[in-house]
C-alpha cells in the first residue's frame, strides 16, 4: 500500500497544464478567386471556419458572376488557426501528384470549369482553373479536395470525381449566381 | 451435500502420496485406483477431478472419493488434481504395475476465489461453461483475445476489421466491461470501439467471465461483466518443463509462435513465456483486405516464492506490443466518401497483391504490466493479501496525412496506472466465508502534442478509492452470497476550448458509486441447479463520454461529450437453470433483464454540422432509460461415448425506453454448435478427434430505418472443422491439429464489424497447429 505513494511522488506535476498541439495541418479557410480574363474586378467565394469543426459557425461569402465571361480561377487554402497563418495550397502544390481538386456544378448552372494546372505526371491538380460562364442561371458549385485519389481512374483527370477514391480533405458548396 | 459445499469452498492442496500396494501388471493393461481424502476429517472427497496429461483424460471422483483408471501403460505420468477451477495440482509418477494411491488433501483456507470459480464449476462436467481452458487458448492462440472468448455463451465480438476485436457481453462492451489481467484492471483506452485489449491470451491458463457477487471484488464496471485473465500457478515439478506452440494459417499467411518454460526451483518457482505473431493482409473470398496485417510480440516472466509456510509472494511482469493495419479503403474524410464506399464490389485502394507490410492507417500499441503480490496466512482460515500493480499503456494511431506528417501519429496517448489493494479473507467454517478489500487506483492519461491535432479526448487524471465486502454461506441445498461495494472517484480533466484562442481549463468531477449484489444457488437434486442473482450498480461517466470532441474516424460523425452527465444506474436480474437429463444430456438456460436509468449512449442529432469537409451528422452523448433482455442457451449431448454435441445460442433485445427505439450495435441472435467424434486410440496416436463446427448469425432485424448509414448485413452461416491427434515423441507429448474456418468460403458481412460499410469478412482460413509439451 505504500508503494503507490512512492511511485506517485515521482510522477509529473499535476498542476502543470498539458501542451497544446500545434494544429499545423488544419485547413480552416478556402478562398476561390475568379478574375475576368478581359479585366475587371475579381469575384471571391470563400469559406472560413478559423476554429475548426466546433466552436463558431463558418463564415461563407458568395459572389455573383457575369454571364458569357471568361475567368481564371485560383484556389487558396489557409490555416488561420495558427500564427502566422500558413498556406496549405503551397503544401498541396508541392505534393501535386497526391492531390486533386474537383469542381462539380449543378446541371442548371450554365458554366464550365476546366483545369489549367498539372502535376509532375501531367495530371491536373486543380488549384488553377479557367471558367467560362454562359446564360443567366443559378446553381451550386461543390469544391472537393481529395487526398490520394486514383488520378488514372476513368474520367478522373477530366474532373469526374466518381472513380477518384481517396480521402476528402475539403468539401465546400457555394451557391453561384450568373447575372 | 454438505460435503460438496465444503469441497467447493476449499482449495485443495496436495500433501503427500502414499504408494500402498503393488500388484503385478502387464504393459498397457495397468489399472490405478486413487482415493482422495481430506487430511483433517479423513472423509472421502467426491467430485475432485483428475487429469492425466499423457492420456488427456479427465476423471471425476465417485461418491467414495475414488478414481479408477484402466489401460495405462508402464511409464511416467503427470497427474493433475483440480477442483471446480482451482489451481491445478501436479505430480509426476512412474507407474510400473497396478497401483493403489491415497492422496490426502489439506483443508487450506486460501482465497475467496472459490466464488469466482463457482461460475465455472461446470467446467469438468462436460457442460459448456464460462471458462476458456488452457488447451482451448493454446489451440486458438493465433486469434485475438476477444475472438477466443466467443466460445462462452453470451459473449460476442465487436470488430474493426480482422485484427482488432473486443468482447461484448450481454450487449455491453467498452466502458461497461472490465478485464482483469492477472488481477489488475487492464488499463488502456477501453472507450474506443477500435481499441482491442492489449493482452496475449497465451499467458492465461483460464479466461473466466464472472457474474454474481464475486464481481464486486473488482474495480471497474459492475453493471456489465468482468473478464478474468488468470495465469496458472507455477508447476510443482523440480525439473524444467516447457511448451511450444506453432500455428500457421493460410489466410493472411500468418505465423504464431508461443513458447513457455517453467520450473519449481529450490529458491523460487519461475516461468517465462513469449509470443510472436506475424500476419499479413487477410483475404475475403474475392479480394485482399489491403493493409490488414498484424505484427505482435509479447513476453512475460513470473516468479513465485514462499517466504515461509504462511507467507507467499509472486512477481509478474509482461510486455505486449502490437502493430495493426487498418483497411486502407476504410480511411474516409467525410460523409460523401462513406456513401461512395457503400456497395462497391471491392474497397478503394485494394491491392492485387498480398503483403505483410503495414502502412497508414495503422495503430501501434505498447503495454507494460508489473505486479507484485503477497499473501499472508494469519491463521489456517484467515489470510491477508497485498497486491500492487503498475501499467504503462502507450497508444499511437497513424493516418494518411498531408506532407511528411503520416509518420507522426494522429493520436498519441500515454496512460500510467497504479493499482493497489489489501484484501482480508476468512472462512468461519466450511459453510461461511467472508472477504473484504480496500483498493486504490490512480490513472494519468496524457496526450502527446507531437500529433499536431487537437486530441479526441483531453488529458486527465483520476484517483479512485474503493471498499468491498462479500459474504458467502451455504446451507443444505442452497448457497447464498451477498456483496457490497463503494467507490469514490476524483477526476481532473484538462478541457480545451472549442473556439480560438484555445484555452485550457482544469475541471474537477467527484463521483460516488455504490454496488450491491445478492444471489442464491439452489440445488434441489443432482439433476438441477437453479441460480438467481440481482446486481444493482452505479457507473460514473467516463472521460470520453463527457469530453470527447471531434470527428470519429471510420464512421463519419462528429462525437460530442457532455460534461454534465450523471452516473448511470442499473439493475440486472439473471436466472439460470442447469439441468442434467440423465448421463447423456445436460443443458443450461440463462435469462436476464437489465434495466438502466440514465443510460449513456450516443444519440444522432437532427442537425448536420457544416465544416470545411462538408456537412456531418453529429452524435452527442445523452442519457436515457434503457433495457436489455436476453437469454443464452447451452447444451451438451453425448449420444454415444464417441460422439459429443455442443450447442450455444444467444438472443437479446436492447431498447431505448424514453425514445421507444431499439439500441444500436447490439448483437443479433446466433447459434453455434459442434459435433466431435472421438477415434479409438492406437499405440502411436491418442486423443484423436474430428470436430465439425457451424455458426449461424441472424440478421439484426429490429433496427428502424435510418438508425444506420447503410442497410444491416444479411444473416450468414459458416462451417468449420478441426482434426487433432496426439503422439509421444521421445517422451514428449506432441499434438497436431488441422482446422479450417469458413471452409465454404462464404462471402458475408457482420453487423458488429465496424468495417461492414467497406469490405467483406475473411474468407476461408486453414490452420495447422503443432503443440508440444516437453521436459
Amino acid at each position: 500500500m505504500f508503494l503507490p505513494l512512492l511511485f506517485n511522488s515521482c510522477k509529473k506535476d499535476e498542476n502543470e497544464a498539458p501542451i497544446l498541439p500545434n494544429e499545423e495541418e488544419l485547413i480552416t479557410t478556402l478562398v476561390y478567386t475568379l478574375t475576368p480574363v478581359d479585366g475587371g474586378s475579381s469575384v471571391v467565394f470563400s469559406f472560413q471556419d478559423s476554429d475548426g469543426d466546433g466552436g463558431n459557425t463558418p463564415i461563407i461569402i458568395e459572389g455573383i458572376l457575369a454571364a458569357n465571361t471568361e475567368y481564371t480561377g485560383a484556389l487558396s487554402l489557409l490555416n488561420e488557426s495558427v500564427d502566422p497563418i500558413s498556406d496549405i495550397s503551397a503544401e498541396v502544390l508541392e505534393e501535386g501528384t497526391m492531390h486533386q481538386v474537383f469542381y462539380q456544378t449543378e446541371s442548371n448552372l450554365d458554366m464550365l470549369i476546366a483545369y489549367s494546372d498539372t502535376d509532375t505526371n501531367g495530371n491536373p491538380i486543380g488549384l488553377l482553373t479557367t471558367i467560362s460562364t454562359a446564360n443567366i442561371s443559378t446553381g451550386t458549385l461543390t469544391i472537393t479536395l481529395r487526398h490520394e485519389p486514383t488520378k488514372t481512374a476513368n474520367g478522373v483527370s477530366a474532373g469526374n470525381i466518381e472513380n477518384a477514391g481517396g480521402e476528402t480533405d475539403i468539401e465546400v458548396t457555394f451557391i453561384v449566381e450568373i447575372d | 451435500m454438505k460435503l460438496t459445499s465444503l469441497i467447493r469452498l476449499l482449495s485443495l492442496y496436495l500433501c503427500f502420496i502414499q504408494m500402498v500396494i503393488q500388484v503385478s501388471g502387464q504393459n498397457c493393461n495397468i489399472t490405478i485406483q486413487i482415493s482422495v481424502i481430506d487430511q483433517n476429517t479423513v472423509q472421502a472427497l467426491p467430485l475432485a477431478v483428475l487429469h492425466i496429461a499423457e492420456t488427456s483424460q479427465n476423471y471425476i471422483a465417485n461418491e467414495s472419493g475414488n478414481f479408477v483408471v484402466h489401460s495405462l501403460c508402464r511409464g511416467e505420468y503427470h497427474l493433475q488434481l483440480s477442483h471446480l477451477g482451482y489451481e491445478d495440482l501436479e505430480q509426476t509418477l512412474y507407474i510400473r504395475s497396478d497401483t493403489l494411491l491415497f492422496i490426502s488433501l489439506i483443508y487450506q483456507s486460501t482465497v475467496l476465489n472459490q466464488i469466482t470459480v463457482e461460475v465455472s464449476s461446470n467446467d469438468h462436467d462436460e457442460r459448456v461453461s464460462n471458462t476458456i481452458s488452457r488447451n482451448e487458448i493454446a489451440q486458438e492462440s493465433n486469434k485475438n483475445f476477444a475472438d477466443i472468448l466467443e466460445n462462452i455463451p453470451g459473449v460476442q465480438t465487436i470488430r474493426n476489421g480482422s485484427g482488432i476485436s473486443k468482447p461484448t457481453i450481454h450487449g455491453l462492451s467498452g466502458n461497461r466491461l472490465s478485464i482483469m489481467n492477472n488481477g489488475l484492471p487492464q488499463s488502456g483506452q477501453q472507450w474506443g470501439n477500435d481499441h482491442a485489449p492489449e493482452i496475449d491470451a497465451f499467458v492465461a491458463d483460464n479466461i473466466i467471465v464472472v457474474r454474481g457477487a464475486s464481481s464486486l471484488a473488482y474495480p471497474g464496471a459492475q453493471s456489465g461483466a468482468i473478464i478474468l485473465v488468470e495465469p496458472r500457478k507455477i508447476t510443482s515439478e523440480k525439473k524444467i518443463l516447457g511448451s511450444f506452440n506453432f500455428i500457421t494459417q493460410s489466410n493472411g499467411s500468418g505465423q504464431t509462435l508461443n513458447t513457455a518454460l517453467e520450473q519449481r526451483g529450490k529458491f523460487l518457482g519461475w516461468r517465462a513465456s513469449a509470443t510472436i505473431k506475424l500476419i499479413g493482409d487477410r483475404k475475403t473470398p474475392d479480394y485482399y483486405l489491403t493493409n490488414t496485417g498484424q505484427h505482435e510480440g509479447s513476453a512475460s516472466i513470473h516468479f513465485e516464492k514462499n517466504l515461509s509456510d504462511s507467507w507467499r509472494s509472486t512477481m509478474y511482469y509482461s510486455y505486449f506490443q502490437t502493430e495493426l493495419g487498418l483497411l486502407r479503403g476504410s480511411q474516409i474524410g467525410n460523409i460523401s466518401d462513406l456513401e461512395e464506399a457503400f456497395g462497391r464490389p471491392e474497397p478503394f485502394n485494394t491491392s492485387e497483391n498480398f503483403s505483410f507490410q503495414i502502412a497508414e492507417p495503422k495503430q501501434r500499441v505498447k503495454h507494460h504490466l508489473l505486479k507484485i503480490t503477497s499473501k499472508y496466512y494469519l491463521t489456517p482460515t484467515a489470510s491477508l493479501h497485498f497486491n500492487y500493480g503498475i501499467q504503462l499503456n502507450d497508444r499511437e494511431e497513424y493516418d494518411i496525412r498531408r506532407g511528411d506528417r503520416s509518420s507522426s501519429p494522429a493520436l498519441s496517448m500515454t496512460q500510467w496506472s497504479h493499482f493497489s489493494e489489501a484484501i482480508f479473507k476468512k472462512f468461519r467454517d466450511e459453510n461461511n466465508s467472508f472477504s473484504a478489500g480496500l483498493q486504490y487506483w490512480y490513472i494519468d492519461n496524457a496526450n502527446q502534442p507531437e500529433t499536431g491535432i487537437l486530441p479526441l479526448i483531453p488529458d486527465y487524471y483520476s484517483y479512485q478509492g474503493s471498499a468491498y465486502a462479500i459474504f458467502q454461506r451455504s446451507k443444505q441445498k442452497a448457497e447464498y452470497d451477498i456483496g457490497l461495494r463503494y467507490d469514490v472517484k476524483d477526476l481532473f480533466v484538462w478541457s480545451i476550448s472549442e473556439s480560438l484562442p484555445r484555452e485550457i481549463r482544469k475541471v474537477n468531477h467527484l463521483f460516488e458509486n455504490y454496488s450491491l449484489s445478492g444471489g442464491i444457488n439452489y440445488t434441489p437434486s443432482e439433476a438441477i441447479k437453479i441460480s438467481t442473482n440481482i446486481i444493482l450498480a452505479k457507473r460514473s461517466p467516463e472521460v470520453n463520454e463527457m469530453y470527447s470532441f471531434g470527428l470519429h474516424q471510420g464512421v463519419s460523425g462528429i462525437e460530442e461529450g457532455d460534461p454534465n452527465l450523471t452516473e448511470e444506474k442499473s439493475a440486472k436480474l439473471t436466472t439460470s437453470f442447469d439441468i442434467k437429463v440423465g448421463p447423456k444430456l445436460t443443458f443450461q438456460i440463462l435469462g436476464y433483464y437489465h434495466r438502466f436509468i440514465d443510460f449513456i449512449y450516443l444519440e444522432p442529432q437532427e442537425e448536420l454540422r457544416l465544416t470545411i469537409r462538408g456537412a456531418f451528422p453529429v452524435f452527442q452523448y445523452k442519457q436515457t432509460n434503457a433495457e436489455i433482455m436476453g437469454s443464452d442457451l447451452s447444451l451438451t449431448y453425448l449420444p454415444h461415448p464417441k460422439f459429443r454435441l455442443t450447442l450455444i445460442s444467444s438472443w437479446l433485445r436492447g431498447k431505448n425506453i424514453s425514445r421507444n427505439l431499439p439500441l444500436v450495435f447490439m448483437p443479433s441472435s446466433r447459434i453455434q454448435g459442434h459435433i466431435r467424434y472421438l477415434f479409438r486410440n492406437t499405440e502411436a496416436l491418442v486423443d484423436n478427434h474430428l470436430t465439425i463446427s457451424c455458426r449461424y448469425v441472424a440478421r439484426q432485424s429490429h433496427l428502424r430505418e435510418g438508425q444506420d448509414f447503410y442497410p444491416v448485413p444479411a444473416d450468414y452461416f459458416l462451417l468449420g472443422f478441426s482434426a487433432s491427434t496426439t503422439m509421444t515423441v521421445h517422451g514428449n507429448k506432441l499434438q497436431i491439429t488441422l482446422s479450417g474456418e469458413n471452409i465454404l468460403n462464404k462471402k458475408y458481412r457482420d453487423y458488429l464489424n465496424r468495417l461492414r460499410y467497406f469490405a467483406d469478412e475473411q474468407g476461408m482460413n486453414l490452420i495447422l497447429r503443432v503443440g508440444m509439451n516437453f521436459n
